[in-house]
């Protein structure tokens, strides 16, 4: 018995997973800017950055993240299921936390 | 062994193709997992049931007469939390959706068998916690554990939540195997517009599963640490915010009701154009709108808590969102409404079920709304108002619905048929005492009468009275359901029938009782869900 | 079909599927995510609601110690990666030497987030001590907030590494290879999720004094 479904969400899927994966060269890109960044969002707190402190820390976790979702989690090279299952649970995160703090906001000034 | 099976294929079903206990406590077919669930679920259910009755029988009359308010405060968490966790958040998932979400789109089995398996154990364990905390007492909190109270009482709090906690894990799994499944399992011809609209629900509801529960899941560990280790997150004392808990937990605990409701909803979807011999009116709607339930009932948990001290900004808007949520809900009733017009409804034991589905869940959407505005909850909130409400929407869907799933698919589970005339005598006391015991509730809730009270003035007496009646005759029906059902398990009159209702979808194109695999060779996938003949001009 | 076992275990016919056993892997990967999700909203609340008292406790967190523990577990989402790459290419010596060094790195990250953890305690900061107690209230929750995200964060690398040890023991016996890649390629993807919520953590507790 075929366990395919839809044959154009499928195919789609298939056909991607053959799809290069990063070279073992990229890797270690990949690895240096992650490294770079980790060097750099240390370096910053050092500097006075006041209310931005917290911003630039944020900014810099996130392009980590992203670079480690993209190429170690191979994110870049499949179908686009994977992100979109990430994009749900990111943006009910999203969600819950903006209503959250439409009280919490209210609340505590 | 191959042999065997093509010696007589139609004579090996599930049920016969392997012997002894063993064999279903180690199985990993989908549609025995179901059957474990069955047995497990409506064990609980039963407790649970006796324990509301027993609650009842102590209101019957102002003071205490049968129990002290401690034991009262124990047998009401027990009975919350066993309804919720136990019973009605797995029933019609754990249950039909085992056995015949695969079936229904033709495949062998789910995405991941053995975790299947692991689901029902986890399942297991939780349930035999929650047991356990009965004989160290019980505890006394509510099944909400809302903190302080939670981490201060001295009552036994520590098994539940980690009971609770493990039964999160158990439906995040179910839920995680559906999707995968009904992403990856289906056959050549079943396509997303061509699924089953019980599918359709399940599918939504494990997104709810799976994205909510672990919200939940982190929660009850982190009162058990502020218990056990006294971190302080939710204690005002240290600084912890103890609205934030409340936030927290209806974050899933809102959804749940939807967990709870939506695969009932997909159970009627089902019966109503079996039972009408119509194609379902609105098919993409219903679809849809199962989806946008999911979606914006995520958004409205608040709603819950406008008593609690929240700001005033975040009230109106938990507010407003909250009306949302009747509009998809409503397309759907209105929609089975259009499937009925004109049909040639056969009232067979699962559509009676069915339409007084309709009926009661429509009381608990519409009471919905009187909670859901802001001015008329502050006078309704915790008060027997709410008791009513929410036996209206979660028994009145999820509960029924189990009940209606049962009748209208044991005869395919089974391979034989329960006693009808006793079915539709059991269905009307169920009906008969529902509203009996219930409805004098809501009044008494506008009269003033606070819920979880184990006492009350006088002046409520006759709410309370007409209502404790209505239990008895409530306990009288489940009772006889259930044993109607029990009974025809074993000495049912054998059939064989592959669709004795007329249905469409796949499951009434297998043999039954299936056979292990579902389908003897392809499943047949030309036949749409809902391909009923066009029906006469009127 | 001709392989069906009338008393089968279904399963047994079940298909490989690396597809559904990675969206499987994701799903699961999600509610990981929630799950810290719902500690980082946690943290946010209070950060919005005693951000001076978080931000001089956080003070008091050594960056440059958490710094060059973010590299050692950067660094072993690199060498999971590679073990990885190798499997696909056949390489099953490669790809465990390649699991090894992993676990070396995750062991490194757990020693020396010990050390932390010990280091305050000797300070007598720990749940509920009278040390802590007697501080600003946002330090308090500051604090639980620090020992129950790193204390799950440590949980998770600790079945991380059970889950490499187990997938370089099925390389060894051959029931992982480049043919069945989804064990390896999803104990990969649990362990960089392990580094993506670190990443998070360590900016939030270590560095958001001012
Ligand atoms: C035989 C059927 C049932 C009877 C007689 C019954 C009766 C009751 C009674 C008397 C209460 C206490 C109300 C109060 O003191 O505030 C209660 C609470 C509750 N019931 Fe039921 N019930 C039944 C079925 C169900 C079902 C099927 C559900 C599942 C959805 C359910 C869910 C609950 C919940 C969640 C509470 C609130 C517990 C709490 O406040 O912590 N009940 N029920």
């Amino acid at each position: 018995m075929s366990t395919t479904s839809d044959p154009h969400v499928l195919e789609h899927i298939e056909h991607n997973e053959h799809a290069e994966h990063p070279s073992t060269q990229l890797y270690f890109k990949i690895w240096g800017a992650l490294v770079f960044l980790t060097v750099l969002t240390v370096s910053v707190t050092y500097l006075d950055m006041k209310k931005f402190a917290l911003v630039t820390a944020m900014i810099i976790a996130t392009t980590k993240c992203g670079l480690v979702a993209s190429y170690f989690m191979h994110l870049r090279y499949q179908a686009r299921i994977y992100s979109v299952l990430l994009f749900v649970a990111l943006s009910s995160f999203g969600v819950f936390i903006i209503l959250t703090f439409a009280d919490m906001s209210y609340r505590f000034h | 062994m191959s042999a065997a099976a093509l010696a007589t294929p139609a004579a090996i079903n599930y049920i016969n193709a392997e012997k002894g206990i063993l064999s279903w406590l180690t199985t990993t077919d989908h549609k025995r997992i179901g059957i474990l669930y069955l047995c497990s679920i409506t064990f609980f259910f039963l407790f649970a049931a006796t324990l509301g009755v027993l609650m009842r029988l102590e209101l019957l009359s102002p003071g205490m007469q049968y129990m002290d308010s401690e034991t009262y405060n124990r047998i009401l968490t027990l009975h919350g939390m066993t309804m919720i966790f136990l019973f009605i958040i797995p029933a019609i998932p754990g249950i039909f959706g085992n056995f015949f979400l695969p079936i229904m789109i033709g495949a062998e089995d789910v995405s991941f068998p053995k975790l299947n398996l692991a689901s029902w154990y986890f399942y297991m364990a939780g349930g035999t916690l929650a047991l356990l905390s009965v004989m160290t007492g019980g505890p006394d909190t509510g099944w909400t554990f809302y903190v302080p109270y939670s981490f201060k009482t001295g009552a036994n709090v520590f098994y539940p939540l980690l009971a609770a906690f493990i039964l999160g894990w158990s439906s995040i799994l179910t839920g995680l195997n559906f999707l995968t499944t009904v992403h990856r399992m289906r056959a050549k011809g079943v396509t997303w517009g061509k699924m089953p609209l019980f599918v359709w629900s399940l599918y939504a509801t494990s997104w709810v599963q799976v994205i909510v529960t672990p919200v939940v899941g982190i929660l009850l560990l982190l009162v058990l640490a502020e218990r056990v280790l006294g971190v302080g997150i939710f204690d005002p004392s240290k600084g912890g915010d103890p609205i934030l808990y409340q936030h927290l937990f209806w974050i899933y605990s809102h959804p749940a009701v939807y967990i709870m409701v939506l695969p009932a909803m997909g159970v009627v979807s089902e019966i109503i154009p079996t039972f009408a011999r119509r194609t379902i009116f609105g098919y993409k709607f219903i679809a849809v709108s199962s989806i946008a339930i999911a979606a914006i009932g995520s958004l409205v948990w608040a709603h819950h808590m406008f008593t609690s001290g929240m700001a005033d900004e975040a009230r109106i808007i938990f507010s407003f969102l909250t009306f949302f949520v009747a509009v998809p809900s409503a397309v759907k009733i209105f929609n089975w409404l259009a499937t009925l017009y004109g049909g040639s409804i056969a009232l067979e034991p699962p559509m009676v079920l069915t339409l007084a589905f309709i009926l009661i869940f429509s009381v608990g959407g519409l009471t919905g709304l009187i909670l859901g505005a802001l001015s008329t909850n502050i006078h309704l909130h915790d008060t027997a108002f709410v008791v009513g409400h929410f036996h209206y929407t979660m028994f009145g869907s999820g509960g029924i619905m189990f009940l209606a799933a049962s009748h209208y698919w044991f005869p395919k589970m089974f391979g034989r048929m329960y006693n009808r005339n006793v079915a539709y005598v059991s269905i009307l006391l169920f009906v008969i005492g529902f509203n009996v015991t219930y409805m004098p509730l809501m009044f008494a809730g506008v009269a003033g009468m606070p819920r979880r009270y184990a006492d009350y003035l006088p002046e409520f007496e006759t709410y309370h009275a007409i209502s404790t009646t209505g239990s008895w005759i409530l306990y009288a029906g489940i009772l006889l359901m259930v044993g109607n059902l029990g009974y025809s398990v074993f000495k049912g009159k054998k059939t064989d029938k592959e669709n004795p209702w007329g249905g469409k979808t796949l499951e009434w194109r297998t043999p039954t009782p299936p056979p292990t695999l579902n389908f003897d060779g392809e499943p047949d996938t030309s036949i749409g869900p809902y391909d009923y003949p066009v029906e006469v001009e009127r | 079909m001709s392989d069906h076992t009338a008393a089968g275990t279904a399963e047994a016919h079940l298909h490989y599927d690396p597809v559904g056993n990675r969206i499987g892997m994701w799903l699961f990967l999600l509610t990981e995510l929630i799950l810290f999700g719902t500690l980082f909203i946690i943290y946010a609340v209070y950060f919005h609601r005693y951000t001076p008292d978080y931000e001089r406790a956080a003070h008091e967190l050594n960056r440059l110690i958490g710094g060059a523990n973010t590299l050692v577990l950067l660094t072993s989402s690199l060498t999971m990666a590679l073990s990885i790459a190798a499997l696909q290419k056949d390489k099953a010596a490669q790809a465990i030497r390649w699991g090894f060094i992993t676990l070396g790195f995750a062991s490194i990250f757990l020693v020396v987030k010990g050390f932390e953890w010990a280091h305050k305690f000797e300070l007598g900061i720990y749940f509920d001590s009278e040390v802590l107690l007697a501080r600003p209230k946002g330090e308090i929750v500051f604090y639980g907030m620090y020992f129950l995200m790193t204390g799950l964060h440590a949980l998770h690398v600790i079945i991380g590494g059970s889950l490499i040890v187990t997938a370089m023991v099925k390389i060894k016996r051959g029931t992982a290879t480049s043919k069945r890649m989804s064990f390896l390629e999803n104990t990969g993807l649990y362990w960089h999720l392990v580094d993506l919520i670190w990443i998070y953590l360590f900016p939030l507790f270590y560095l958001i004094h001012r």
